[in-house]
């Protein structure tokens, strides 16, 4: 039981640790077991905090997009794949370099890397 | 019996264009529908590449032209200008999108640019079983009516829907245009009074040209600025028409300050979302996806590094060394047939010719054939499967340091074994920077042709230390591959801005078929494109080493037009140590690197059968030569680094499309070799090695 945990732990660690105040993050962890404790659930910033990009999200985390920063090629790009304001997205996992990030929009798998993630402001509830 | 068919009917010729998303099927429905019967070629002045197929159907012929898959019409990727340019210049009959069922939502989009062009379209509603295995229902005649052109559901890696499809096809070849109904999206109340304005003022001159006037009007308020320089090539910058775009786009910036464009795509999605809300429903709970499931461990934290390392360790193993055994066979075979052809022949230039140049040069090419063969069934199953695309994902934070992209990494490493299949492979590559930039670095890797060069002077001049100065080697090509490559990231090829931003498909079995008829297809471009250059150039090398003749017997080595070839250019060789024996084995080392081995046999005159493991002979003649163990370390050094060899020359010029890039590629290394190989000797002779 013990080593089921362990191994538990191990596999559905979350891969960054940016917010430690926040719950474990796993929806579902490997072997399919679903968490009750926070599962996926973003946690509420508050009014004064600044904004938060697609790359400061952490797996599992499911949100929308408020608005895209900068011009050019990639918001065009960001915008014909389905990352339009109001779009909701899921962040599935990161790269084991930590980098780029999969994430799920509009029904499928996109790829993107986090220095892309950062031109993409998210808001946890429905704009 | 006879069937009688009415005397109007003549068999008639439809051009179809056959557009689509990337991972949508559209090859597999391609293939499909045309079978065997295609011709590959290139699109005029880019190297994407152009298939077109014919299918008879109903008397006539649909002439299907494969077009680049995409994901929009915008205009930043070759891709997408190529698709855009087909679409307006060559007003195919019908274009054929295929949508990927199982991703209708971001697939439509492509669907909503392509309506708004007016031309007559029919959907492939195509992977309808992964639609229907996520429990999805879709009303297909209702979206076929609040899209405006039919929509048919297909399956095409199991030939489901092909029929009506192509029915449909026909249908709308022969239906009139007059009927046809433009779809129109209500881009809003501020941006729509802008479209009229500019429709207004440039709507009948794009009609005139074939391009739908609000088209047009929307592509200029989206900023496309090759799209105005249609509209008014003389008069850019002052233009009237101009003025009015800037007017135009800066009160509607100001009043949607998340840009045109957002506001435009999101109108376009709002659209494809009524449209789905209202003939997609559920009829089951979506359970996560088995892909999801399976990207647990293939690109797992800890397992996904290590298990895609596995999956190419496989893919190198499968080439190099499954590939050995018909390699040998071919080998074999080639050296029977020159030797029957030797006595039956009469002895003479003839003779010489067919059996050392022609057959020689054919056999040369040949060899590669069954690596070519395996290594591209294996990139088409990892790509078909959907795993490069998870291989870039694993791989691009490392390979992004270095200027590349993910996908760069396999052809890098299939370069260990061969360059000519690893620079085929970077056709993986979307971009044509990330590939040029692969390409030109790939030759750096250590490629298994150089190894005899290595054994055999390693071996002689470090017996003891053999090992390590060939490991040395390997990792000196791998750090000279990274700076390289880090070079020209930095200079002559910097990003362009293209995003990394990627699709992960659904993992998906391929079909046997479509793998097979891809590898098919690159072994016979191989033979065909590769064979003849490479023959050409080995008849070339063979007369400049058997002429002139010497009484009618061939030549002395020495005394062969590249024997005195060689020798001219000893001076420049000079100061790294080499003699001009070695110079001449460089120089016919470009017709393959291991031939280096065999020449230095030839001059040293110990005859040309040298095998690597058995070289006894040759080792002493060189040490009796008074080569140093210095210039050997140099020659390694000089032989790892130097041009590629002709078949991995014509690989570059085939792949880029360029004599530039190809001459570049052979002169930078060349350049490289020789700093590097002066490095090694100035930095031995401090050390007090003497040269």
């Amino acid at each position: 039981m013990i080593i089921r945990k362990q191994i538990i732990d191990w596999f559905s660690h979350p891969l960054i640790h940016q917010c430690k105040s926040a719950p474990p993050v796993p929806a579902e962890d490997f072997f399919g077991v679903k968490h009750s404790a926070g599962g996926g659930v973003f946690h509420k910033s508050k009014e004064s905090e600044p904004d938060k990009h697609l790359s400061d999200c952490r797996a599992g985390d499911e949100i929308f997009i408020r608005r895209l920063l900068g011009r050019g090629p990639l918001r065009k790009r960001l915008l014909e794949m389905g990352m339009n304001p109001g779009a909701q997205v899921r962040v599935v996992k990161y790269a084991p370099l930590k980098d780029p990030l999969e994430c799920e929009v509009k029904g499928y798998h996109l790829a993107l890397r986090v220095s892309e993630a950062r031109a993409i402001i998210v808001t946890p509830q429905k704009p | 019996m006879n069937i009688i068919t009415p005397a109007t009917t003549r068999q008639k010729i439809f051009r179809v264009g056959l557009v689509g998303n990337p991972n949508a099927g559209k090859t597999t429905l391609f293939n499909a529908l045309t079978g065997a019967r295609q011709k590959v070629g290139n699109w005029p002045g880019v190297t994407i590449e152009k298939k077109e197929g014919v299918r008879h159907y109903q008397g006539h012929d649909l002439c299907i032209v494969d077009l680049p898959g995409t994901y929009s019409l915008t205009s930043y990727t070759m891709e997408e200008v190529l698709v855009r340019d087909y679409l307006l210049g060559e007003a195919p009959d019908v274009v054929l999108q295929v949508v990927d069922g199982s991703n209708l939502e971001r697939n439509l989009y492509l669907t909503v640019q392509l309506l708004e062009l007016g031309l007559p379209m029919v959907i492939a509603l195509n992977m309808f079983d992964e639609l229907e295995g996520k429990g999805l229902r879709l009303n297909t005649p209702l979206l076929s009516s609040l899209l405006g052109c039919p929509v048919i559901p297909t399956v095409s890696s199991k030939g489901y829907g092909m029929e009506p499809l192509l029915a449909a096809v026909m249908r709308t070849a022969e239906s009139s245009n007059a009927g046809r109904r433009y779809i129109q999206i209500n881009y809003g109340a501020e941006l729509e009074k802008e479209i009229g304005r500019l429709q207004e003022k440039v709507g009948e001159a794009a009609e005139l040209e074939g391009i739908p006037g609000r088209w047009f009007a929307v592509r200029l308020l989206e900023g496309d600025q090759e799209v105005f320089l249609k509209a008014a090539p003389e008069s850019l910058g002052n233009s009237p028409l101009h003025h009015q775009i800037e007017t135009a786009t800066a009160r509607l910036n100001k009043l949607y300050p998340e840009g045109i464009e957002t506001l435009i795509a999101d109108r376009r999605y709002g659209f494809i979302a009524g449209a789905l809300q209202e003939t997609l429903s559920r009829s089951r709970a979506n359970r996560r996806e088995l892909s999801e499931r399976i990207d647990r461990f293939l690109t797992h934290r800890w397992l996904g590094l290590p298990l895609f390392l596995f999956f190419l360790w496989l893919l190198f193993q499968g080439t190099f060394s499954l590939g050995a055994v018909p390699m040998g066979w071919i080998e074999t075979g080639i050296s029977y047939l020159s030797v029957a052809l030797n006595n039956s022949l009469p002895a003479g230039p003839l003779a010489d010719l067919i059996v050392d140049g022609i057959i020689g040069g054919v056999g040369g090419v040949l060899v590669f054939l069954p690596n070519i063969l395996i290594l591209f069934l294996g990139i088409s199953l990892l790509e078909d499967t959907g795993y490069m695309a998870r291989a870039a994902f694993l791989m691009d934070k490392l390979m992004h340091t270095l200027g590349l992209h993910g996908k760069s990494f396999i052809p890098l490493i299939m370069g260990f074994g061969c360059g000519v299949p690893a620079i085929m492979a970077t056709r993986t590559l979307e971009s044509r920077r990330d590939r040029l930039l692969t390409i030109l670095i790939t030759p750096l890797m250590s490629c298994s042709a150089r190894l005899p060069v290595y054994i055999l002077f390693a071996g002689t001049f470090f017996p003891r230390r053999a090992g390590n100065i060939i490991f040395l080697l390997y990792l000196f090509g791998v750090l000279m591959a990274i700076a390289a490559g880090k070079l020209f990231s930095l200079t002559i090829l910097r990003a362009q801005g293209a995003p990394f931003v990627m699709e992960l498909p659904p993992y998906r079995l391929p079909t046997l078929r479509t793998s097979l008829l891809h590898t098919w297809d690159r072994g016979s471009q191989y033979l065909r494109k590769m064979g003849t250059i490479i023959l050409a150039a080995a008849v070339i090398v063979w007369f400049l080493g058997a002429f002139p003749r010497n009484g009618g017997q061939p030549p002395a080595a020495a005394d062969s037009y590249i024997g005195q070839f060689g020798q001219k250019i000893s001076p420049a060789l000079e100061p790294l140590g080499f003699n001009w024996q070695m110079g001449v084995s460089l120089l016919t080392g470009l017709v393959a690197k291991e031939v280096v081995v065999s020449t230095m046999g030839v001059l040293y005159e110990v005859g040309s059968d040298i095998d690597a493991h058995d070289s006894g002979v040759l080792s002493s003649a060189l040490l009796r030569a008074g080569i140093m163990p210095l210039g050997a370390l140099a020659f390694m050094f000089f032989v790892l680094l130097y041009s590629p060899c002709l078949a991995a020359i014509t690989a570059i010029w085939r792949e880029t499309g360029s004599w530039r890039w190809t001459l570049f590629s052979v002169g930078y290394q060349t350049a490289l070799a020789w700093g590097i190989a002066f490095a090694v000797v100035m930095v031995g002779k401090f050390a007090g090695y003497g040269l």
